[in-house]
């Protein structure tokens, strides 16, 4: 109570005062105490000191379940036909975008015009609301039902709550999967479907979009999602970009057969960017800021940003943005400050994207992520890092891809890019005379290769 | 209308027209209702901020080994520069997150140990970055010691005797630490990595140095594990290219190998491999295998706290055993390493009652020597390119022990009572502990497992100091031999039976 207090009465000062103060040499220890919530960050770095100092021994149960990976328990179906089944986490309205909707769209590819599909909704356990476009004509039925009992059709299926249900699985079932503990749960289901029908393991389609044990501290989830790479099964890899299945291949998993696609850029933004030949760049940095998604690394950015203005006085003339999520600002030197224009419209974005000079987006991951390439693409400056075998810096002579991101790094580098426009407000860029993304066409060029590899019928 | 109304009036017109008060209330709401707060300083990284010690010759003359925030001055401090001053003799530093005894075991009392074991009679200081103040102090451990804070070396300088100093700082915002030409520095967990590069470059440029002083890393894992992909990650990860400004010493050749695979080499590299605690060394030698049958139990290394040791996956791995094997309810199956509830197993099949998982938490050495002679399996996984000692432990006290494979690691080769399980899913650990059991029972304990190996083989555990510290206190500048008083009170064991020094500035092979 006292401390909310606190760090209200500490909020309410203005920005410039408060970095100020926790810049000063002196107060500095105060206003970190105020501002830090107890329990924050700081107990985080306590429990890695030590080289594993150990926890509290408290009474409190630990956490040993894995609710998302719970099992699912299949139950016959007389229904021969086959079908293609996506397991999906959710379709709450809010989580459609980026990895969901790309794995939609490559569902529906790969369906194509079939009769009978199933989307399984892993984490969702009730009917979805509103549907997006993409999924128009679908019925949402409960996992109790018979199959068939209906008609066949395309149908959704929560399927959160299913420790004490079954689910209708076919003999020719196949099962696309999405988020690893989709896949863990499919490798599950996998042999008792052969068990249950007496015939060999059905393939299952692995739509990989991320290194996803990266996604966890090396621990039990960071081995269960792993585990999925190394299933022992027939097992149709389908990767966002080949940048990332290098990277497995790499490691050495196991995947019977892999195919990759690459991003696209944006059509209301491809529509911008070919309206343009010369983009006139003004003095706003844009960093790609997300402070929920661990792998941008949001804290990194800030500092390296916050380095260059303390390094670099020219940097008070200059805008600075954050886009992808709302936050609170963040304080800078010499009195400007990251502002955050939260998630824009793609028509903001793509106007930002124009005017921008530099850009700061960094991933920790083998996946090269949209916003650096986007960034490049409109003539923006951009800084990155390198990660395994990822150095976009190869692609674009307007990506400065960093090995060691420190924040000294990053602010270095920014300080360098900055240079044309010391001298002149507004700096014409022309557009890059490749593109950064893959053409028109198909996206899924070897859907029908996919379906004949699961020994689906092909088109 | 009512007073209370009209207050209420007046108050929101003075929030709407006055902007101190719209801003107040604006973030009381936010601090209350809305928060949103986004620290973007990693407090683990707050700079140690460096003044010039020169017992009291120059006023302090401020700098920063400016690091991860640049929120401090730049380093400035050249102007006080006496060239010709002589070089104080070296001060040993020890950069440790804590010092309190709750948090000195393992591998805090492994980076002392070394840190012992270089010492030759020089100053020492530990420079504890991520405490306040100590809670206790052992006074086993730092007998003699003082405990200082910044602020009591700022007063005064004190131009110290011998007395080695313990020095909490957690509290170091709008502090300064004494830094003079001749310390060096040993850094410990990640963060402190970055700590010593920033000193020791700090160091050379406040000075004058040819070159920064080396400082030593002592590598026990690979930390950016410890982390989801992340500004941690990426800040811990980049600490192992700091080259040949560190000199790096590595608990086990295997962790050296993963870190080599993945960064270029660091100045000098030294590695050294874990050994049998003497303690449970000498329990091991007094009692022999045959004078305690084993009892149909199974200890597994429980820490909940530690995510690397995947408490979760070994709990589901026995629920998966107890669930297939009707014989479940004949074994005791004991948690050791945290203090945890006791857990259910759930019922075996055709069993009423639940099996049980008992948690004993940390038990003493004595104890944990008598469980481990008195019981038949173990498991203990680590997921990380290091070991961990009780897999090895287990296996030396004649357990069956199963334990996990990590890219790389397979514990397997080292002794034959260790199964290490390429892939530890709760089906494969289930499956590797229902074979374990079926070979108990037909062993009836006889034959039950082979002997100790060579990890239980008493030995020095760093024998490399004589290169390492030559390599540490190596002269930055071209003027003077070595100075390092010979004789310390402490002699450090050298040149051990095992374990040659890896020291080569290539890659590991």
């Amino acid at each position: 109570m006292m401390r909310r207090l606190a760090r209200g009465l500490w909020r309410s000062l203005p920005l410039a005062l408060r970095t100020g103060l926790r810049t000063h040499p002196v107060l500095a220890g105060l206003a970190r105490r105020v501002a830090l919530p107890r329990g924050g960050a700081g107990s985080d770095a306590g429990a890695a000191a030590g080289a594993g100092a150990g926890g509290g021994a408290d009474a409190e149960s630990p956490q040993i379940e894995i609710f998302e990976a719970t099992l699912i328990q299949g139950r016959r179906s007389p229904v021969t036909r086959p079908r293609v089944n996506l397991l999906l986490p959710t379709l709450k309205p809010e989580h459609v975008f980026g990895g969901i909707l790309t794995a939609l769209q490559f569902y529906l590819e790969l369906i194509g015009d079939d009769v009978d599909a199933r989307i399984i909704l892993t984490d969702q356990g009730y009917r979805p609301e509103t549907l997006p476009a993409l999924l128009a004509g679908w019925r949402s039925v409960e996992p109790g039902d018979e199959d068939e009992t209906q008609g066949g059709g395309r149908i959704i299926v929560p399927f959160a709550e299913r420790g004490f249900r079954t689910l209708a699985i076919r003999e020719h079932d196949v099962f696309v999967a999405t988020a690893w503990w989709t896949a863990y749960v499919a490798q599950r289901v996998l042999p008792w479907q052969a068990q249950t029908y007496g015939r060999p393991m059905r393939a299952f389609i692995y739509l990989v979009q991320d290194h996803e044990p990266g996604f966890y501290p090396w621990s039990t989830r960071y081995t269960l999602a792993q585990s999925t790479y190394e299933f022992e099964g027939p097992m149709l890899g389908v990767f966002n970009t080949g940048l990332l299945r290098d990277y497995f291949d790499a490691q050495g998993y196991r995947f019977t057969r892999t195919w990759a696609f690459e991003p696209r850029l944006n059509a209301t933004l491809a529509t911008w960017h070919a309206g343009q030949a010369v983009f006139q760049k003004r003095r706003r940095l844009i960093v790609y800021g997300r402070p929920s998604v661990p792998r941008n690394a949001f804290e990194l950015v800030c500092q390296g940003v916050r380095h260059w203005s303390a390094i670099d006085p020219q940097s008070a003339q200059w805008q600075i943005s954050s886009l992808g999520e709302a936050h609170g600002p963040v304080g800078l030197h010499h009195g400007n400050q990251i502002r955050s224009c939260g998630k824009l419209t793609l028509e903001e974005y793509a106007q930002t994207l124009a005017e921008s000079a530099l850009g700061v987006s960094l991933m920790y991951s083998p996946h090269p992520s949209y916003p650096p390439l986007e960034m490049a693409e409109f003539g923006v400056r951009t800084i990155t890092n390198t990660f395994a075998n990822k150095d976009l810096s190869t692609r674009s002579p307007a990506i400065v891809a960093l090995h060691s991101a420190t924040p000294e790094a990053i602010g270095r580098a920014l300080h360098e890019l900055a240079a044309p426009w010391r001298e002149q407000p507004v700096v014409p860029v022309a557009r890059p005379a490749k593109s950064l993304f893959s053409g028109t066409g198909q996206t899924y060029p070897f859907a029908d290769e996919v379906r004949g590899a699961a020994g689906l019928a092909v088109r | 209308m009512s007073g209370s109304s009209w207050a209420l009036r007046a108050a929101r017109a003075l929030m709407t027209r006055v902007p101190p008060v719209r801003r107040l209330a604006r973030s009381l709401h936010e601090a209350f209702v809305a928060e949103r707060v986004f620290e973007v300083d990693l407090p683990e990284l707050t700079p140690i901020v460096a003044r010039r010690d020169e017992a009291g010759a120059d006023g302090p003359s401020n700098g920063s080994p400016s690091n991860g925030s640049p929120s401090n001055r730049g380093p400035g401090a050249r102007a006080g520069r006496r060239p010709d001053m002589q070089t104080p003799p070296p001060r040993l530093n020890l950069l440790l997150p804590g010092a309190s005894p709750r948090h000195v075991f393992g591998g805090a009392a492994t980076a002392l140990a070394l840190f012992e074991a270089l010492h030759r009679g020089e100053q020492r200081r530990i420079l504890v970055t991520d405490e306040r103040e100590l809670e206790a102090v052992d006074p086993k451990r730092f007998a003699g010691w003082e405990v200082a804070t910044l602020d009591s070396l700022q007063a005064a300088n004190p131009a110290r005797g011998g007395a080695p100093v313990l020095i909490p700082m957690a509290d170091r915002s709008g502090r300064t630490l004494p830094i003079h030409a001749n310390d060096r520095f040993m850094a410990t967990a990640w963060w402190t990595a970055h700590h010593a590069r920033s000193l020791a470059r700090w160091q050379q440029q406040a000075f004058g140095l040819p070159r920064a002083h080396p400082f030593i890393y002592l590598i026990q894992d690979y930390e950016p594990g410890f982390y989801p992909w992340s500004a941690r990650f990426a800040l811990a990860d980049q600490t192992y290219g700091f080259g040949d400004e560190a000199i790096a010493v590595f608990n086990t050749g295997g962790l050296r190998r993963y870190v080599g695979a993945r960064h270029a080499a660091f100045a000098h590299e030294f590695v050294f491999e874990p050994a049998l605690n003497a303690e449970l060394a000498a329990c091991l030698a007094t009692t022999t295998p045959t004078t305690t049958p084993r009892q149909r139990r199974i200890l597994i290394y429980g820490r909940p706290s530690v995510p690397r040791n995947a408490f979760a996956l070994i709990v589901q791995g026995l629920r998966q055993w107890v669930a297939a094997d009707p014989t479940a309810s004949r074994w005791e199956i004991v948690s050791l390493g945290e203090a945890h509830p006791d857990l259910s197993l759930g019922a075996p099949p055709g069993g009423a009652r639940p099996v049980m998982l008992g948690a004993r938490g940390k038990v003493g050495l004595p104890e944990y020597a008598a469980l481990m002679h008195g019981s038949a399996i173990g498991i203990g996984l680590m997921l990380s390119p290091h070991p961990s000692y009780p897999p090895l432990e287990m296996a030396a006290f004649g357990m069956r022990v199963l334990t996990n494979r990590f890219e790389g690691k397979a514990l397997g080769g080292q002794h034959p009572n260790i199964h290490d399980l390429p892939e530890p899913t709760p089906q494969a650990i289930a499956a590797g502990l229902s074979q374990l059991v079926a070979r108990f029972e037909l062993s009836a304990g006889q034959g039950w497992s082979d002997p100790a190996g060579t990890f239980a083989q008493v030995r020095a555990p760093f024998d490399f100091i004589a290169p390492l510290r030559a390599a540490w206190l190596a002269e930055a500048s071209e003027s003077g031999p070595e100075s390092s008083p010979e004789s310390g009170p402490e002699s450090s064991p050298e040149g051990g039976p095992k374990n040659s020094p890896q020291s080569s500035p290539g890659h590991a092979a």
